[in-house]
């Protein structure tokens, strides 16, 4: 097929790259700003913008919001074919409650599974989420779009696509694809160390595009590199490689009972029910035992297992915001007594080795510079992604004007879309959380919807104003959605103030970063646009006054 | 970059191309699945636990799919990867079930 190594790499480097950069750009643009999840839930949900708290009192707060807690009508709806005879109006036997909070969480996520009688499979469990305010457990409504954590950060690993995981399994080949385009890449360029140090901007525009593809694509290599890799580990036992749940379903269940056995853990409820002891007291004690070994810390995950059962216990892992490794150092206390049963083994080499990894991926450290560089490794793939489009066409586009071939008008088209696209998409959903009323049914839906059909207007206007490219010439739309860009980033930052009050000099003042850090990066955004958009338009200018000198000529 | 990608392709070649993007992938994805299983059983023998030879065999077929995808699409040889990547693929998915069976 191809005479040597070096060619077949470039054909893969070039086409895979071509046709799955689409899908990793939006993964590094989306993974990036889901590094700062948190702070773009607390923009989009004002009533939020509060310090971030700690894991709250269980006996005070948590249990009665737990209490409270019943599956909604739609997941009963959703369970009740696989369950034999009618659903209960009432769900009481709880497998488990569990609470997640973050450093970065100044709300509460809470969990409930309950078991279901005559449920198909006894295993399966329906389930009910809340969120609550930790100060005094009153529940935030649930159709509050949480824009970080709930829409940016599914979408960097699934595009939002839920049908049978499609997404996910999208995303999951795209990284292949970019561990296997990192190397061809690499292998297609002989002189890779002294690329490392090229950048000419000065001189012609393909050159300095495929400079700054070489320069943001090496110079980033091991952050792409162990993204990639990283991400495709994380969900390989669940949905890539989960043979754990399939052909190796019987040694998985080996391990489980040897495991049950060695943690004294129960599995199963005892049937007899029990009281609870204080939750409140084992926390305490927990923190006590992770301070003794140098561990000391917040808590953050606390689970009650088969809650009102003898067999009950109550575990509580530690927030690791003091390392990379994602580490829980789990502690299990009986729930009917609060005796201690097990405190969770220092953990095997192996396992040091896939905390390292998945800690490296989901950064729960505290660390604010290390999160800026998560940042601006994952612009920098964007970059590297984007200037590979520009340079698939600005190679082609005067060839395939001579041919009269489309090929590259539509692959700059997408570009745009995916590029400019993608960043007004994502000012658009910003946009409309601050411009629907508060109260409207849906609301969140209709947030979503915005941030498609913004998409979806992107495209049409790239393709639309794309004529030019088919004559070898430069597309007007990537100068004019920049400008949009600058024009909404300001509109969003000027909206959160109208509609909040919380303008930048307040949020600065009172030192309040996640929503003064989103206004500043916007109006940063913002200023970049506004200076490429009007570089864009003068090399548009002296490009026309080029062809009218030669036209007269 | 290659001058080949912008040369017209004849058909056959590129019927060529298809056969080793299929394998690439789904060839590819066959055995490194054989090889997350295998290498997952013989890690678990080896008295490694459960969770960490699922990690371990996870990391080595993730590199192994790399791998032989770069494989597919370079070699010149499509019939020996069609039959290395699906016949190597299902034996190794059997062995894992051949120790499986021994150990549980």
């Amino acid at each position: 097929m191809f005479n040597s190594f070096r060619q077949a790499m470039a054909w893969l480097h070039t086409w895979f790259g071509l046709v799955l950069g689409f899908v990793l750009m939006a993964a590094f643009f989306f993974g990036a700003l889901s590094v700062f999840d948190r702070e773009i839930d607390r923009w989009a949900i004002p009533a939020t913008r509060i310090e971030a708290q700690p894991m709250p009192s269980f006996e005070k707060i948590l249990r009665p919001a737990f209490e409270r807690m019943q599956p909604t009508k739609e997941a009963i709806d959703a369970m009740r074919p696989r369950v034999n005879g009618p659903m209960p109006t009432h769900f009481d036997k709880v497998a488990s409650w569990s609470a997640y909070t973050t450093h970065r969480d100044p709300v509460l996520a809470l969990y409930a599974g309950y078991q279901v009688p005559n449920a198909k499979d006894p295993e399966e469990l329906i389930w009910a989420y809340t969120t609550i305010d930790p100060r005094d457990g009153s529940v935030l409504p649930d159709d509050h779009l949480k824009i970080g954590s709930g829409f940016f950060f599914p979408l960097h690993y699934g595009l939002t696509l839920d049908w049978k995981n499609l997404g996910i399994w999208i995303v999951g080949f795209s990284a292949l694809v970019m561990l296997t385009a990192l190397i061809s890449g690499v292998v297609m360029h002989r002189k890779i160390f002294r690329e490392f140090f090229t950048f000419r901007p000065g001189k012609a525009r393909l050159r300095s595009v495929l400079d700054l593809h070489n320069l943001t694509g090496v110079v980033a290599l091991p952050f792409h590199f162990f993204f990639a890799l990283t991400g495709l580990l994380i969900f390989a036992g669940t949905y890539y490689f989960p043979v754990g749940h399939t052909q190796l379903h019987d040694l998985h269940d080996l391990h489980e009972r040897m495991e049950a056995q060695e943690t004294g853990l129960p599995h199963q409820r005892a049937g007899v029910a029990a009281g609870l002891a204080s939750v409140d007291a084992m926390v305490a004690q927990a923190q006590r035992r992770w301070e003794a070994n140098d561990k000391a810390g917040d808590v953050g995950f606390l689970v009650l297992q088969h809650v009102g059962d003898a067999n009950g216990y109550v575990s509580v892992y530690r927030a690791g915001t003091d390392r990379i490794a994602l580490v829980g150092d789990g502690i299990h206390f009986k729930s009917s007594d609060g005796k201690l049963i097990r405190e969770d083994p220092a953990a095997t080499p192996v396992a040091r080795m896939a905390e390292f990894l998945t800690g490296l991926h989901l950064q729960h450290f505290r660390h604010w510079l290390l999160r800026w560089l998560y940042v601006f490794g994952g612009l920098a793939g964007a970059v590297c992604i984007a200037t590979g489009f520009i340079f698939f066409v600005e190679k082609r586009k005067r060839q395939h004007a001579l041919q009269g071939s489309q090929g590259a008008r539509i692959v700059d088209a997408l570009a745009v879309t995916t590029v400019t696209g993608m960043v007004l998409a994502t000012l658009g959903i910003l946009i409309a959380n601050r411009l629907l009323p508060e109260a409207l049914p849906g609301r969140g839906d209709w947030e979503r919807h915005a941030f498609w059909a913004v998409w979806a207007l992107a495209l049409v206007h790239a393709g639309v104003r794309g004529a030019p490219v088919a004559r070898g010439l430069a597309n007007p739309a990537w100068r004019e959605q920049t400008w949009a860009i600058a024009v909404m980033a300001v509109a969003a930052v000027a909206l959160n103030w109208i509609t909040t009050g919380d303008h930048l000099l307040r949020t600065l003042a009172r030192g309040y970063w996640p929503v003064a850090g989103i206004d500043l990066f916007l109006l940063g955004s913002a200023c970049v646009a506004m200076i490429a958009a009007r570089k864009l338009g003068q090399h548009a200018h002296a490009k026309q006054a080029a062809q009218r000198e030669n036209a007269h000529a | 970059m290659s001058q080949s990608t912008t040369i017209a392709t004849p058909s056959r070649s590129r019927r060529q191309i298809v056969l080793h993007v299929l394998a690439a992938m789904f060839g590819g994805y066959v055995f490194a699945w054989g090889t997350v299983a295998l290498a997952t059983c013989l890690l678990f023998a080896a008295k490694l636990d459960f969770h960490d030879a699922e990690f371990l065999g996870a990391f080595i077929g993730l590199l192994v799919y790399v791998t032989v995808f770069l494989w597919s699409i370079a070699t010149q040889r499509l019939l020996r990867v069609w039959i290395v990547l699906f016949g190597g693929g299902l034996l190794m998915a059997g062995a894992a079930s051949l120790v499986q069976s021994l150990l549980a």
